[in-house]
């Protein structure tokens, strides 16, 4: 074993860092698409386009106006005289949604009747407009129960609304979190797997198989630069973070540590891709292939407990998954290891069996 | 350009594609797997969120006020616990996503007409269903303990998705997406491969000209892409009854325009890069990543600053995005799409030419 697994680790290190276009890759992975998805991605739907139309012109409905257009959440776009208006701007998309003020509104209110409000909401894109619709729901209530109360002198609920993790309601953190997540996965995955098939495909590894490498030695040299690479490359990422104003709670040794437990299940799962697989172009494709429910059926990008039981379930085995949990709660929620220890083992069980199984295949190759 | 050379080029490409079986699987067979996956995975409806209540109350009114919020749709019983920290430790955990806690005394000051306060608290990890469940949860609150119908009552209308079912966006996005994922990378390392593998050296010693190369290159791997056209527009609309009001004619046709131009720009890369490991990696920053994240997909454009609206409209996904879902949502016809159609177009040109000039028949 003397020098024989450090030269060869040498030598992976020497081959990655020869490559300045890969380089370049991963730098701009963890670094340029973090800080454009965290600066682009992070906004909340405000401002949404509204249109009016007022039949009623009478005091109550237009403070029905001002209550919906006080906020950032709708802009009064237009106040118009017909509903066909609003119609043909909607079909357009130069309005969000369209309220619609029937005559006789203030003295149906007046009078204690319940009055029916027309609102439209563009479902086209129904992010948007599921958006714009419970915003209406919303406010149209506050403004029911101040007018109710305001004549009974009386009080009803008060409700005291928090956010918690993430007070101000923005994806910032969030995004910033996940797109550190999904760069490690993607590079764990994809480096080793094609550094291990070059040499099948080019014929190089003849000629390690006449030396006295051991096929776990072997895998030894090829995933150390990466994770090693992928270690490094999370603290300017964790610079950018927090310059974007997300508060580091827990513990920066415990991330590291974590960390390094993520990258080698992400490399395990490279090394099975590599073994299985004859030419990089098969590999490549193959780790996009496995990349994808990876990375969706970790929480990034939708929220998991949206999805139907069976693909929660599923979710179980992206290392992905486990890994934004434990960033999320080390940045957001002040989780230490005891919260966070499950998704360890989860995901030292996921890099052991990858292992194992990639281990066990490429014995018989060797 | 001599259609004859290109069109052997094209013919021994196909047979090099139909004699490798395993990338043939998988670029028939990935955008379906791909098409599955996301439909299920991405819901951006919010109902039946897990909440968990703890009532320190336990009067007829506490026990009305959690009925509400139950037979909302918006929220779903996860556990009821006596104690703060358990409520607390849930939505650390991430297993509740919202919690109510309503404290001893609540129904006593509501008959005394005092303030009676309650705390409704919503993990904002994902900023796009908190701020839709703190909404809801504080209208179902103003109203407590009025009548349920309360005395202004909106009458809301989505229009072009009724029901706001998020598959009906999301599957002719997905169109958009999945072609701009796979068809670009199948090619790009396609020629990639070439070069790596040196064989690249015979297409330079040949008589053959760039924009032959380029043009025989792009016809199979268009081919491909066509039919993965078909077979993600048929299985999307099909299995999850998406309703198209447009013509589906007038889909397939922009959708073919849109794969020659995303194929176009993965013999883009290639031309950029010289191993397959660079041609991925160039093709997931160039292609998969702004198609997610910067079309509108999934955020819509107008939330983002300006500097990345440009830069969103720099990628001809956006604009099949609006055509997919304009055509199939809001059954928009000829008329109101041909801008799209024109800048897909003239965007395809522009790759094209810039490939062939990118391509250099020389050994570097």
């Amino acid at each position: 074993m003397n020098g024989r697994l450090p030269g060869l680790i040498a030598k992976e290190f020497v081959q990655v860092l020869r490559d300045p276009v890969i380089l370049f890759l991963i730098l701009f992975l963890y670094s340029a698409e973090l800080i454009m998805c965290t600066l682009a991605l992070g906004f909340d739907v405000q401002n949404l386009k509204l249109g009016v139309v007022d039949h009623d012109r009478s005091e109550a409905s237009r403070s029905v106006v001002r209550q919906l257009t006080a906020g950032d959440n709708f802009v009064l776009t237009g106040q118009f005289t017909d509903a066909r208006e609003l119609e043909y701007r909607l079909q357009r998309g130069a309005l969000d949604a369209a309220v619609e003020i029937p005559p006789g509104f203030a003295r149906g209110i007046a009078a204690g009747r319940r009055v029916d409000l027309g609102v439209v909401v563009d479902g086209s894109s129904g992010n948007v407009a599921a958006r714009a619709r419970a915003y209406v729901i919303e406010i149209l209530a506050r403004l029911a129960q101040e007018r109710s109360y305001a004549k009974k002198h009386a009080h009803g609920v008060q409700p005291a609304l928090r956010v918690w993790y993430n007070p101000d309601l923005t994806n910032t953190r969030f995004m910033a979190l996940a797109m550190l997540a999904q760069a490690g996965l993607i590079l764990g995955v994809i480096l080793p797997a094609a550094a291990i098939v070059r040499e099948k495909q080019s014929g190089t590894i003849e000629q390690l198989r006449v030396t006295p490498i051991q096929a776990h030695e072997l895998f030894i040299a090829k995933i150390t630069p990466t994770v090693v690479i992928c270690t490094g490359a999370v603290f300017p990422a964790l610079l950018v973070i927090m310059s974007m104003g997300v508060p580091m709670q827990g513990s920066v040794v415990t991330l590291v540590a974590l960390t390094v437990v993520f990258l080698m299940s992400a490399v395990s799962i490279g090394v099975f891709v590599a073994t299985i697989t004859n030419t990089l172009q098969q590999a490549l494709l193959v780790s996009f292939f496995g990349l994808f429910p990876l990375l969706f059926l970790s929480g990034t990008i939708a929220p998991i407990e949206t999805m139907p039981g069976w693909l929660q379930t599923a979710s179980l085995i992206s290392p992905l998954r486990h890994y934004l949990d434990i960033v999320s709660g080390l940045f957001l929620k002040s989780a230490g290891i005891r919260e966070l220890g499950r998704h360890a083992a989860a995901l030292a069980a996921i890099g052991m069996a990858m292992f194992a199984g990639g281990w066990l295949l490429f014995k018989r190759q060797w | 350009m001599k259609s004859r050379r290109m069109l052997a080029f094209a013919r021994k490409e196909t047979l090099e594609i139909l004699r490798d079986p395993f990338t043939l699987w998988v670029a028939v067979f990935m955008p379906l797997v791909m098409l599955f996956l996301f439909a299920y995975a991405i819901s951006l409806d919010v109902e039946n969120a897990p909440l968990v209540v703890v009532d320190q109350d336990k009067s007829a009114a506490s026990r009305d006020l959690q009925a509400r919020f139950l037979n909302s749709g918006y929220f779903m019983l996860k556990a009821e616990p006596d104690d703060e920290r358990v409520a607390e430790h849930a939505l650390m955990q991430g297993k509740a996503r919202a919690a109510l806690f309503i404290p001893p005394g609540f129904a006593r000051r509501l008959e005394r007409g005092d303030p009676a306060p309650v705390q409704f608290v919503v993990d904002g990890t994902y900023a796009t269903t908190a701020s839709i469940l703190s909404a809801y949860g504080r209208a179902i609150l103003y109203a407590f303990p009025g009548e349920l119908r309360l005395p202004i009552q909106p009458e809301v209308r989505v229009w072009y998705n009724p029901q706001l079912r998020s598959l009906n966006f999301i599957v002719p996005g997905l169109f958009a997406v999945i072609l701009m994922a796979f068809p670009p990378l199948l090619t790009a390392l396609a020629v990639a491969r070439e070069k790596e593998l040196g064989t690249i050296a015979q297409i330079y010693a040949s008589p053959m000209t760039k924009d032959e190369f380029i043009a025989g290159k792009l016809l199979p791997y268009a081919a491909i892409a066509f039919i993965e056209l078909l077979m993600v527009v048929g299985g999307g609309l099909l299995w999850f009854s998406v309703p198209v009001r447009g013509s589906l004619l007038l889909l397939i046709a922009i959708g073919l325009l849109y794969v020659i131009c995303t194929v176009s720009i993965g013999l883009l890369v290639s031309t950029l890069v010289r191993t397959q490991l660079a041609a991925m990696l160039v093709a997931l920053i160039l292609t998969l990543m702004p198609a997610f994240l910067f079309s509108g997909f999934v955020y819509p454009i107008f939330t983002m600053p300006t500097a990345f609206q440009y830069y969103s409209s720099a990628f001809p996904t956006r604009y099949f995005l609006e055509a997919s879902r304009g055509i199939v949502l809001r059954g928009a016809r000829f008329g109101e799409v041909w801008t799209y159609i024109a800048i897909i177009a003239a965007y395809t040109a522009i790759v094209f030419v810039l490939a062939a000039w990118r391509f250099q028949k020389r050994i570097a």
